[in-house]
């Protein structure tokens, strides 16, 4: 009840602004979403080596910083992409070898359905209900922190349980940062669509790639 | 994963950790002083559901 009668008092240029920021959104991250997907497809194919870890976290992290850095300009658009190449290559070059591996093309399926199914789901509840859910920022930053933590553990410990709990947790934190981000787009926020594209696409990214790790270790494949 | 490869995965995410502990003090700061309605149930609602959904996938893959 509160949350409409806020909708209903604000001002119409704002909601046009949130309309309009929520509307480029979606635009950009289907086609970086398509991108990253052909850029993976091609890795896949041409059968493309993984640069290792220590390059996917700097390029990554490097990337990131870079669409931060350019999100006011046209350039971020470029950055974006960017970014999101470089996760689909890395995805490419994860996620072939899986197709060697009985049941492995199936669990990527499953997976690819599954992110799709659980984001468009996340989206429409965050986007209808207009609940507000920016009390989670800390909550979830602190979960993805002691994600960090456990992962750099598991370096060393190489515990397939470890890994289970972490691909499970990371699941439902990326699931709250898709109803946070979103939520943020419709409260005002968050009112650059270029960031707001970057956090939505690694929320996918992620998702995917631990649904495909948790669907991969408890389909007896790991 | 190589040895070194590890070593100098674990420095770099150790420092991302160490650069981002004063932005998550500096949230949950915000959060107090904000005083927002916290709608926990609004929350935990969806995610159940994710976990019910994942279940399913797991049980289809298996």
């Amino acid at each position: 009840m509160y949350n409409s009668q806020s909708t209903v008092t604000r001002p119409s240029e704002s909601v046009l602004t949130t309309n309009k920021l929520v509307k480029n959104t979606y635009i950009l991250l289907s086609m970086t979403v398509l991108f990253s997907g052909v850029i993976g497809y091609f890795v896949m194919q041409a059968g493309l080596p993984y640069p290792g870890f220590v390059v996917y976290l700097v390029g990554v992290i490097g990337l990131f910083m870079l669409t931060r850095w350019l999100r006011n300009s046209a350039m971020g658009i470029l950055a974006v992409f960017a970014l999101t190449g470089f996760l689909g290559y890395i995805a490419g070059t994860a996620l072939a070898p899986l197709l060697q591996v009985a049941n492995g093309a199936d669990v990527i399926l499953y997976a690819f359905g599954g992110t799709g199914v659980i984001f468009l789901g996340l989206s429409a509840y965050a986007l209808t209900t207009r609940k507000s859910f920016n009390f989670l920022g800390g909550f979830l930053f602190a979960g993805i922190l002691i994600l960090l933590v456990a992962t750099v553990a598991n370096f060393f410990l190489e515990l397939t349980a470890i890994s289970l709990a972490i691909s499970s947790v990371a699941i439902l934190i990326f699931s709250g940062y898709i109803l946070y981000d979103t939520s943020r787009m419709v409260h005002g926020h968050e009112t650059n669509y270029i960031t707001a594209t970057v956090n939505l696409y690694i929320n996918i990214w992620m998702l995917f790639m631990n649904l495909v790790n948790l669907l991969m270790m408890l389909s007896g494949n790991d | 994963m190589e040895n070194w490869e590890k070593i100098v995965s674990a420095i770099i995410i150790g420092a991302l950790v160490i650069f981002a502990l004063p932005r998550l003090k500096q949230l949950l700061a915000q959060e107090k002083q904000e005083n927002e309605e916290k709608d926990w149930k609004g929350f935990i609602f969806p995610i159940a559901l994710v976990v019910i959904f994942v279940i399913i996938l797991i049980m289809a893959v298996r």
